[in-house]
Formats: C-alpha cells, sequence, structure tokens
C-alpha cells in the first residue's frame, strides 16, 4: 500500500478515470454493438490480421537489424593461421552462447567480467599448460585489450544506434526504472479491466501478448548483438596480441594495412591535415600599454588564474614573455605580455615584431590618466608598421580602459553602471573618459571596454571584454578564441549576450555626436 | 609725472578724487594702470605647480585657496591647454600659480619658467600621484632646476593616496605621515609607492631641503572625509619655505567661515597689498590708490550683492565719520612729505607710504565688509563698531603687510 500513497494521489486518479470514463464506455458500447450487429467475428478476425501482419513486419526488421549489427561483427584475420582461426571458433562460441538475461547493461560489472572471460578462453589456448593462464599477460597488455576492444565498440555504436550519443548510462536507468513502475500500475488497470469488462480484457491480454513479443525482440537483439560483438572485439585483439604483434604499434599497424588511401587521396589527406594543424597552432595575444595600466592584471582576470605576477612598482614585466595557457582538451593559447612602453625595458623593434605575429592586440590604458601622447605615438607607429607589411592582415586591436573605479566620484563603485544613464556621476565620468580615450588613440568607441581589473572588484571583463574580443575575429579564429576558455557562455549564445550587454549601456556603441565633431574639423 | 608736477595739478587731481570717492563706477584705464604698476613694484609671491596632467594641481589651488570656482580637472581631460597663470584673488592677486602644461606630451624646456620665478618670491611645488611610479620626465626637470639653483627648496606634495587603498575605503585618521616611522596602518603597497618616488630623487643636486608631503584633496562628493586630507601639513610646508603668512592672507583664521566672508578677506588682502605696491613708489599717486580701494568697495558689493551707488558710498563714508576720514587724509599727506627727505626718508618713506595706503585699504575693505553684512541681513549698521573695525583693521593691516613687505624689502636689496 506504501506504492499507493507513494506514487497515486486517489484524488488525481478519480479525476483521470472521470476522463476516461466516456471514452472506456464507447469502446465497451462498440463490443455490444459489433456483437448486437452480429459483427463480431469480422471484427475478431480484422483483429487478427493487422495483429498478425503488425508481428511479422516488427520480427522482419529485426532480423534485419540483426543482420545489419551482425555484418559489424568482428571477423578474423584473412592472415591468421589455422590454429588462430580454432582459437577464434571457441572465442565467437563465447560470445554466441552468452545470455543477454545473465549480463544486464545497466551493471557495469560485464565490462570486466566478461573480458576477463574472453582473455581466459584465448589464454588458456596459448598456455595449456599454465595453471592460470591468464596471469601470462601483463597488465598494461591487459588494459590495452580492452581499450582497444571498448574504443572500437565505442565507434560502432555511434555510427549505427541512433541517438546513442545523446543517451546516457543515467537516461537508461532512469528509463528502466520508470518502466517498471508504470508496469506495476498497468498490473492493477488489468486486474480491474477483467473485472469490469472480460471480452475487451481478453483482447487486450492477447494483443499484448504479441506486442511484447516483438519489442521484447529488437531490444534483446541489440542487448546480445551488444555483447557479442564486445567478446569478439575482446577476442580478436588478445588474439592479436599473444600470436606476437608488438602491442604499441598495433594501433598503427591496423590504421596502415587497412585503410592506406590511394596516392590522389593521400595528398588531399595530407593537404586537410596540414590545415588542421595550422588551425591547432596556438592563439597568439599581445598585451600592450604603459606601467602599471593593468595589462597583467587584465591576463589575470581574463583566464581567471594569476600566471604572471603584477606589483605596483613597474619592472615586474620585463620581456615580451610568452605565457602559455594550456587546458586539456583546449586550444593553446600564448599570451604576450609586455613592459610598459615607458618602461626601459621596453624595446619598440621588439614590440612591432611581436605585434606582426599576433592574432589579437589589446592595449591596455588606465581611465585616471589622461597623458595619453605617448601611447598615441607608440599606436600610431605600430599602425604604419603594419601597414609596410601587406602580406599579414593587421590583427584587430582592443582597448582596455582600467581603473575605472577609480574615476570620479572616488570613493563609490556599484556595478554595473548604465553608461547611457545621464544621472549617475560614475557612469558620466566612465562614458566620457572612453570617448576620450576613443579619441585619443582614435580607435572606434564600440572597441573601447571600460573594466575594473582589482581582484575583488572585476567587472566587465568575462562578459562584456570577452564577447568584445570574438565580435572581432573571423570564424575560425572565433573557434579556437572559444575553445581557450572553460566556463564561457556556448558559442551560439555570446552574440546575444554580446548585444545584451550593449544594450544595457555596459559599453558603448557610438560616438556622441559632440565627439565626432571635435574630431571634424 | 613728478611730484612737482602733482602738485601744479592738484585742483584738477582733487576733482579726481572726490568723483573716484563718491561714484560707485571706477574708470577701467586707470584702475588697470594702477594695478599693473602695483604688480610691478609689489609682485605676488609665485607658486609653481610642477606634474604631469591631472596629477592633482587644480586641486591644489583650490584647496589652498578655498576656491570653488578653480576649474577642476575630471581625471581624464587635460584642463590646462597652455603653461598659465592663475591668479588669485583675479583682480588684485595675493598668490600667482603658475601652472606648467603637457609635461610628457612636448618636450617641455622649464629656462623660461626658471627664469621668470627667479625675480620673484616663489615656491615650486612638484604635483604626482602616488600610484603613478613613472615619474622620470618630472624629475629630470627638477634635476635641471637644481642644477641651475641648488638653493632651491623642493615641495613635494604625492597627491591621490586614495588609489592604492587596498580595501580601505577611508582615509587614516590622524593624517600619520609625520610619524617616523610611518604606522602599520598605512597599506603597505601605499608605502612602497610612496618610498619608491621618495628613492628615485635621492641623489638630487643641491642642498636645500626637499620636503615631502602625502596628501589626498577630492571633492565632498567623492566620499572621502575629510576631502582636504593633509592640507594642514601642507600649509605647514609652504610656510616653512615660503614664509610671507600666505595662510593667513587666504583664509584670516584658522576657523572655517563661510565663504562669503573667506572670499572678502581675499579680496581685501588683495586690494591692499595692490595699494601697498602704489604706495612704495617714490610719488604717490593718491588718484590711483583711491582708485584701487573705489574698487574693492565696488567687488565687495556684488560680492555681497548689494546696491553701490552714490547714495550708498555718501552713507557709508557718513558713518565712517570724519575721524577716519581726516586721519585718512593726513596719513596720505603727511607720507607724501615725507618721501620728500632726501635718502633716509625715501626709503622709510616708501615702506612706511607702502604699508600706510596698504592698511588703509585693509582697514576700509573690513569696514565695509562689515557694512554690507550687515545690510545683507537688514541689520542696522552701527556706526561705533564700524569705526572700531576700521580703526583695528589698520593694526592687522599693517602686520599682515610688514611681513610681506620685509620679504620683498630683503629680496630687493
Amino acid at each position: 500500500m506504501d506504492f499507493w500513497r507513494k506514487w497515486v494521489n486517489p484524488l488525481q486518479l478519480i479525476v483521470l478515470m472521470l476522463f476516461l470514463l466516456p471514452f472506456l464506455a464507447i469502446f465497451g458500447l462498440g463490443i455490444w454493438w459489433l456483437w448486437q450487429g452480429g459483427y463480431l467475428l469480422y471484427w475478431l478476425i480484422v483483429v487478427a490480421v493487422c495483429s498478425a501482419a503488425a508481428y511479422g513486419s516488427q520480427f522482419w526488421a529485426a532480423r534485419r537489424n540483426r543482420t545489419a549489427l551482425n555484418e559489424l561483427l568482428t571477423e578474423p584475420d584473412a592472415d591468421w593461421s589455422p590454429r588462430t582461426n580454432e582459437i577464434w571458433q571457441q572465442v565467437e562460441q563465447l560470445a554466441d552462447h552468452c545470455e543477454p538475461l545473465d549480463w544486464p547493461l545497466d551493471n557495469i560489472d560485464w565490462v570486466t567480467v566478461l573480458g576477463k572471460r574472453t582473455l581466459d578462453t584465448v589464454a588458456r589456448c596459448y598456455f595449456p599448460q599454465a595453471e592460470r593462464p591468464i596471469l601470462e599477460l601483463t597488465v598494461p597488455h591487459t588494459l590495452l585489450i580492452i581499450e582497444q576492444a571498448s574504443r572500437d565498440l565505442r565507434q560502432d555504436v555511434i555510427n549505427n544506434i541512433p541517438f546513442s550519443h545523446r543517451l546516457t548510462i543515467g537516461d537508461c536507468l532512469q528509463a528502466n526504472r520508470w518502466k517498471m513502475r508504470a508496469e506495476k500500475l498497468y498490473n492493477f488497470y488489468r486486474v480491474g479491466r477483467v473485472a469490469i469488462n472480460p471480452v475487451n480484457a481478453l483482447l487486450g491480454e492477447f494483443w499484448r501478448y504479441f506486442r511484447e513479443r516483438s519489442f521484447g525482440l529488437a531490444r534483446g537483439e541489440f542487448h546480445r548483438w551488444f555483447l557479442r560483438a564486445y567478446i569478439r572485439k575482446v577476442g580478436y585483439y588478445a588474439i592479436d596480441l599473444y600470436s606476437g604483434h608488438p602491442p604499441l604499434t598495433m594501433e598503427d599497424a591496423t590504421v596502415a594495412s587497412l585503410h592506406t588511401p590511394v596516392p590522389p587521396s593521400s595528398h588531399d589527406l595530407a593537404q586537410v591535415r596540414k590545415a588542421q594543424a595550422a588551425v591547432e597552432e596556438p592563439l597568439r595575444i599581445l598585451v600592450l600599454g604603459k606601467s602599471n595600466a593593468g595589462k597583467s592584471s587584465l591576463i589575470n582576470a581574463l583566464y581567471g588564474k594569476l600566471f604572471t605576477p603584477t606589483d605596483i612598482l613597474p619592472g615586474t614585466t620585463s620581456l615580451f614573455t610568452p605565457a602559455l595557457l594550456i587546458r586539456e582538451g583546449f586550444t593553446q593559447a600564448l599570451i604576450f605580455d609586455s613592459p610598459g612602453i615607458d618602461s626601459i625595458h621596453f624595446s619598440k623593434h621588439e614590440m612591432l615584431q611581436t605585434a606582426l605575429e599576433a592574432d589579437l592586440i589589446i592595449w591596455v590604458t588606465a581611465a585616471n590618466r589622461s597623458d595619453r601622447k605617448g601611447e598615441r605615438n607608440m599606436l600610431d607607429a605600430l599602425r604604419i608598421h603594419q601597414t609596410t607589411h601587406l602580406h599579414r592582415r593587421p590583427p584587430p586591436l582592443l582597448v582596455a580602459v582600467s581603473h575605472i573605479d577609480l574615476l570620479r566620484p572616488f570613493n563609490e563603485w556599484y556595478p554595473p553602471y548604465d553608461l547611457n544613464d545621464q544621472t549617475n556621476a560614475k557612469a558620466n565620468n566612465i562614458r566620457e573618459a572612453v570617448e576620450t580615450i576613443a579619441t585619443d588613440l582614435d580607435v572606434p568607441v564600440t572597441f573601447v571596454i571600460p573594466l575594473c581589473l582589482k581582484e575583488n572588484k572585476r567587472y566587465n571583463v568575462e562578459d562584456a571584454f570577452w564577447t568584445t574580443i570574438l565580435a572581432q575575429q573571423d570564424n575560425a579564429l572565433r573557434v579556437r578564441l572559444l575553445r581557450c576558455q572553460t566556463t564561457r557562455k556556448k558559442s551560439e549564445d555570446w552574440e546575444l549576450l554580446r548585444k545584451q550587454l550593449l544594450n544595457s549601456g555596459r559599453f558603448l556603441w557610438n560616438l556622441p555626436d559632440t565627439i565626432k565633431n571635435r574630431i571634424a574639423p | 609725472m613728478t611730484y612737482l608736477d602733482y602738485l601744479r595739478n592738484w585742483p584738477e587731481q582733487w576733482k579726481k578724487l572726490q568723483s573716484l570717492l563718491l561714484q560707485p563706477s571706477v574708470d577701467q584705464s586707470v584702475l588697470e594702470a594702477s594695478l599693473r604698476a602695483a604688480q610691478q613694484q609689489l609682485p605676488a609671491p609665485v607658486l609653481w605647480l610642477l606634474g604631469k596632467t591631472q596629477s592633482g594641481k587644480t586641486s591644489i589651488i583650490r584647496a589652498l585657496t578655498g576656491s570653488e570656482t578653480a576649474q577642476i580637472g575630471n581625471g581624464f581631460q587635460p584642463c590646462t591647454r597652455y603653461s598659465r597663470f592663475y591668479d588669485f584673488p583675479e583682480t588684485a592677486p595675493i598668490v600667482r600659480f603658475l601652472d606648467t602644461r603637457g609635461i610628457g606630451e612636448v618636450d617641455y624646456d622649464p629656462a623660461e619658467d626658471i627664469d621668470y620665478c627667479d625675480r620673484q618670491a616663489h615656491l615650486l611645488l612638484v604635483v604626482m600621484k602616488a600610484a603613478d611610479i613613472n615619474q622620470q620626465e618630472i624629475f629630470s626637470i627638477i634635476n635641471d632646476v637644481r642644477r641651475q639653483h641648488p638653493h632651491w627648496p623642493l615641495l613635494m606634495v604625492q597627491t591621490s593616496l586614495h588609489e592604492l587603498y587596498s580595501d580601505a575605503v577611508e582615509h587614516i585618521l590622524p593624517w600619520p605621515y609625520q610619524l617616523n616611522p610611518w604606522p602599520a596602518s598605512i597599506p603597505s603597497e601605499l608605502q612602497r609607492a610612496l618610498l619608491a618616488q621618495r628613492a628615485a630623487i635621492a641623489n638630487l643636486p643641491g642642498d636645500a631641503p626637499v620636503h615631502w608631503v602625502p596628501v589626498d584633496l577630492t571633492l565632498p562628493e567623492d566620499g572621502y572625509t575629510p576631502s582636504d586630507y593633509g592640507l594642514a601639513a601642507l600649509w605647514q610646508a609652504i610656510e616653512q619655505l615660503l614664509p610671507l603668512g600666505l595662510q593667513q592672507q587666504l583664509s584670516e583664521e584658522q576657523t572655517v567661515r563661510d565663504v562669503y566672508t573667506r572670499a572678502a578677506h581675499q579680496q581685501t588682502v588683495g586690494y591692499a597689498f595692490a595699494a601697498a605696491g602704489l604706495g612704495a613708489l617714490p610719488v604717490v599717486d593718491l588718484v590711483a590708490v583711491t582708485a584701487l580701494q573705489a574698487k574693492l568697495l565696488h567687488s565687495l558689493a556684488v560680492l555681497y550683492r548689494q546696491r553701490w551707488d552714490a547714495r550708498s558710498v555718501s552713507e557709508f563714508v557718513g558713518l565712517l565719520g570724519t575721524g577716519a576720514a581726516t586721519a585718512y587724509l593726513s596719513r596720505m599727506i603727511s607720507r607724501t612729505l615725507t618721501k620728500l627727505i632726501p635718502f633716509a626718508g625715501q626709503t622709510v618713506g616708501a615702506i612706511w607710504g607702502a604699508s600706510a595706503s596698504g592698511a588703509a585699504t585693509y582697514a576700509l575693505g573690513k569696514a565695509s565688509i562689515y557694512f554690507f553684512e550687515q545690510r545683507k541681513q537688514g541689520l542696522n549698521v552701527d556706526p561705533e563698531i564700524l569705526r572700531r573695525i576700521y580703526a583695528e583693521s589698520l593694526e592687522t593691516g599693517r602686520a599682515i603687510l610688514s611681513e610681506r613687505l620685509r620679504a620683498t624689502a630683503k629680496r630687493t636689496s
């Protein structure tokens, strides 16, 4: 009764029954009408024919599936010796006698147990005199065999079972639980039905038997295939290994011998691989600016971890030292932190050379320092240098305006600030600073992003600045950039996010007319 | 114009004097000529502010003068467009600020400014943001200055301390930078930045002292209290290096007074100095001095938003009483006569004349401030108090002036 209390609200059940009652009645009435009119026999014949046809089709489909799956099963290597073929026969036998009911897929143990049993079979053939033949295998070899078999199996499953890449083991388990629950409920329904409408119930039971048979067949079919495929894979690689193939070159050997392309294809393939290799080149980001503008802080903020030192006294960054940002599974990024352009360590020549190779240049300038003449001169020199190298497209240049928290009113910091808000003094000052910097450095105002880089006050870095960077990249670079980041928004979302941030005034879209006029004369 | 010429034309001069005293409007050309002459005779001391744009120079001007009209750079746009003077108060200055623009933008050559300052009392204030470590340009300029003038003292002002407050949002009170060693309550980043700037010019040529004062002069709306953090220490350093009583001249008393009173005081002192400058001339041009005094009264009337017409003038003079008027005239005349005595009379007369016309102007201004204040509040003007203020102010005015005059005399001798 626990079950009832837990899963069925009696009131809800009554409601459901009230809904269903008229329709169920129609079914009963229909049968009654058939019986009255004497058509019941004909109807039963139609039902029988339809069911037979459906069952036949289902059976046929399952058979077709089975043949298709069986084609995927690992076949013995043609080069194997007759003795090896004998061993293979044993493996096949083991595979064929494997009962799906004994190895439920939701219990992961079958991987090791079945794998061990297969290995045992193979090992016994090779080392008949050994007491426990499986012990003759080294650990790496065992693991290698299971690894290879699992990898192949994964490929087959992904390529042949629809939606398998979306299905998690958790999903399977969940589905199973629900199915059991539903079956329980259904059984209650069946009992009740017999009492209410015996004829209908009889037909239903009959129909159900066929249905279960046909669907159960398909599911059992897959399960059986899966286990068989696994055993055969493990057996295949075990035999391969025992018969003396060097395990570490196994992969290369199979790839080379089985998939050697014809010469023209191999040329094209080489081209494609080269292009792919180029895409895997690390992304080069150059960060420039005056001393203490916040270059190192920006890098630390962008990548969420501390890997360049920052200090109030300059000289913490002495050369164009690249920091390598590597994350497992992501594209590498080379970040070139630089000494301040006004520092004694700064070399203009080196900067220009590094800039030529960069995919992205970030210019950091402090909102609260207005002496930008030196920065503009350096920037102009960089622009001229870029125009003399026509073969290289100049990388996008973004301006990061740091220290906006130090603008007037000094002691106020309540982000976010809407730069279109005329009533907020701080927002006004940030906007004016952004506009002034855009004019001072001759950069479109959309590329000038106000930031705060203080560790506990970070603002606009991960969202506004990052989406602006992305917006300036072409597709290939953008993909690489996105891969440099871990927990960023999904690739399709960043454009939307950027628009939202623009609309909320987190950075500016246009220079106001007054500034435009100031530039014009 | 010799003295004899002056005497020969006296009826005409007298008429002018009468009209000046009794008429509210002042002849602009006469006034300008008088001010120019006064400025030449007794130039206002120069505070030379040297620093990058937005290092906080304007904030210093605003804090020292208490004037809200001084335009404050908003932290991102250079508000100084050229190397300029800022005279305070504007027409008859007590002090002149020399503001150097565009350091780090153009190749600045300090020779001209050095030359300018060399001719008058001055103090070099070097202004730098504490967080702006890279001050090479500034340091090389002061190196040049000290190589030429090893005896010039330097006042180094480190501003915008709050930029290096790590987490704190309040100033450390009381101002702790006079302590040695500094207390640990000063954030270490700030300490290191301040010391790094000091260490950078440790090997400056010259022997005069270098004073360092960390300040944070903000606007009230910036949210830091007090908004003039470290101002007292700055004044102390200025008075020590340039003992002219500037603080008293600019703010009269230590106590906080309303904006009107402070501005009125500054105006009065400024005109008193101008009058003193004229009084030191061998031939005192009564018309010129009177023009200044008339202009002072006029400015004060504008400041207190009071009508200043012929009726008000005669009422004020009437209340001041004939005693004051007679004393005023007799002083003028006796002073002129003293100057006729050859040699000793010239010098003594010059100083006395200067302090006399200056003190008279000061007293006149102070009396009129009382007059205008009472009228602004709709109260009666008590002639007794008015006369007492006039008499007392003659003495305080003389005291204020003598300090300045002595410094000038020492300089010229």
